[in-house]
């Protein structure tokens, strides 16, 4: 799965950033470490760094002299190996002129985002929205019972869909989904959506 | 499974005797049992039960650093016990419960996350009783075993600083979360069991607690007790001491209660 897109300038500014998962770092962080290591390698290596495995997440870099394209994922086959290529080449024939003319003001290419969701299809990306406070046993005395019994299943689960809950309460899916709207409404679950599937955890 | 909590709101009141006694009476009558020390910053169960060389404890299993069959210990073979009595100890040592303080939310939550998956798996090995020994009052450790049973017992001494504290922790916490809650009245002083006294203090208590909790009985205070020095388990030692008999009666009243919520 694709959690992010970054499109760094040569000076290692970013100029797009796109975060599907907005649990990851800083993105101002992650473009620093990852122009650092990149001059690091040419400096001693003449090559650029074209992957990082940090953390259970792949970063994959290329090169293109006046840009970097920096995704970062769960897994390295989550990216194809053409997709570096084509994302610089959109970007590049897009903001050719303006990449020169702005070359020491940066400006962010935030519109690249419409083109950068054609090239990603929906179902590759998650969108992450974390829970506001843990779901600790303080958390439940203040929840309604029916949210409480929801809560105890989520806890022990760890994370759960919709038809998940709706066969464990014997209950309708617009019922399991209504209560657990609820609950991530207080802000005790967050909720994690790829495509059409969402999952909510604590 | 039924699944039962033993909380005070104050220290001393003799729950953990209680509940491993208790325990140990059950299992010595034929039913599978877990025992977990909740009390994670004042371990003593391993104390009682004499064991020094875990191999890990509960909160390793909390902390995703050992397995299910780590940290369960099986005593029954060395108290020639009838069936299963599994332990989970908390780990006495003083840099674990120093860290244990200063667990955030966060951790807490995880650590009811992780009750509710061993209490499934508990399920998963046939065990009928699980019995939590709950550090007293109002803590993460007390809430979380709390929430995770059916039912708790509250044992208390026959004063006025328990009856209030426990007044308080049932309008609280146990009304808020829906529990079932019963009042265990231990170390009962002989001469309250004497006129006028009995009467006066049947009073105090039914107008204190008749809308709040069902009393499920009035252990005495036996002086043998405290002569065991908290390593010994008299339902395996002494069984025919008046404790002994009095905490079967109490074992027999909540089997019915146990039976009684699990139907409804």
């Amino acid at each position: 799965m694709i959690r992010a897109v970054y499109i760094l300038q040569d000076s290692g500014v970013p100029i797009f950033m796109k975060n599907f998962d907005p649990s990851l770092s800083d993105p101002i962080l992650v473009s620093s470490f990852i122009t650092a290591i990149n001059s690091f390698s040419h400096e001693t290596t003449g090559k650029g760094v074209k992957s990082i495995d940090s953390h259970n997440l792949i970063l994959k870099i290329a090169d293109f002299e006046s840009i970097l394209v920096v995704t970062i994922s769960d897994n390295a086959e989550d990216v194809e190996d053409n997709l570096l290529d084509t994302i610089a080449i959109k970007f590049l024939s897009k903001y050719a002129t303006e990449l020169d003319d702005n070359k020491d003001r940066p400006k962010h290419f935030d519109d690249f985002s419409k083109e950068l969701d054609r090239l990603i299809p929906i179902g590759e990306k998650e969108e992450i929205i974390n829970p506001q406070e843990p779901l600790d046993a303080i958390s439940l005395v203040e929840l309604p019972e029916n949210l409480r019994k929801i809560a105890l299943i989520i806890l022990e689960m760890k994370e759960i869909q919709i038809n998940q809950l709706a066969e464990r309460l014997n209950i309708s899916k617009s019922m399991a989904s209504k209560l657990l709207k609820e609950l991530f409404d207080s802000g005790k679950i967050g909720k994690k959506t790829k495509g059409r599937q969402i999952t909510y955890f604590i | 499974m039924k699944s039962i909590t033993f909380h005070s709101y104050k220290g001393g009141t003799g729950k953990t005797t209680l509940a491993a006694n208790i325990a140990v009476i059950l299992a010595q009558a034929g039913h599978n049992v877990a025992l977990l020390d909740m009390d994670f910053t004042a371990p003593s169960l391993h104390t009682l039960f004499g064991i020094s060389d875990n191999k890990a404890y509960l909160n390793d299993y909390i902390d995703n650093k050992a397995k299910v069959s780590d940290i369960l210990i099986n005593v029954a073979p060395t108290l020639g016990l009838k069936s299963k009595l599994l332990i989970s100890f908390s780990n006495p040592n003083v840099g674990v419960i120093r860290e244990q303080l200063s667990k955030d939310r966060k951790w807490q939550m995880k650590a009811l996350s992780q009750l509710l998956v061993l209490k499934k798996e508990l399920e998963s090995r046939n065990i009928d009783y699980l019995i939590l020994d709950s550090a007293p009052g109002i803590h993460y450790g007390s809430v979380n075993a709390i929430v995770i049973s059916d039912f708790t017992i509250l044992v208390s001494k026959v004063d006025n600083f328990d009856f209030d504290g426990i007044v308080k922790i049932i309008d609280d916490l146990y009304k808020t979360l829906d529990k079932k809650t019963y009042i265990l009245f231990n170390k009962v002083v002989m001469p309250l069991f004497q006129e006028p006294n009995y009467s006066n203090m049947m009073q105090i208590i039914d107008e204190t607690f008749k809308d709040r909790s069902e009393i499920i009985g009035f252990i005495p205070c036996y002086c043998t007790v405290p002569l065991g020095m908290g390593s010994e388990i008299f339902a395996i030692t002494q069984p025919e001491l008046p404790f002994v008999q009095e905490v079967k009666k109490t074992t027999d009243k909540i089997k019915e209660l146990a039976a009684k919520i699990e139907k409804e």
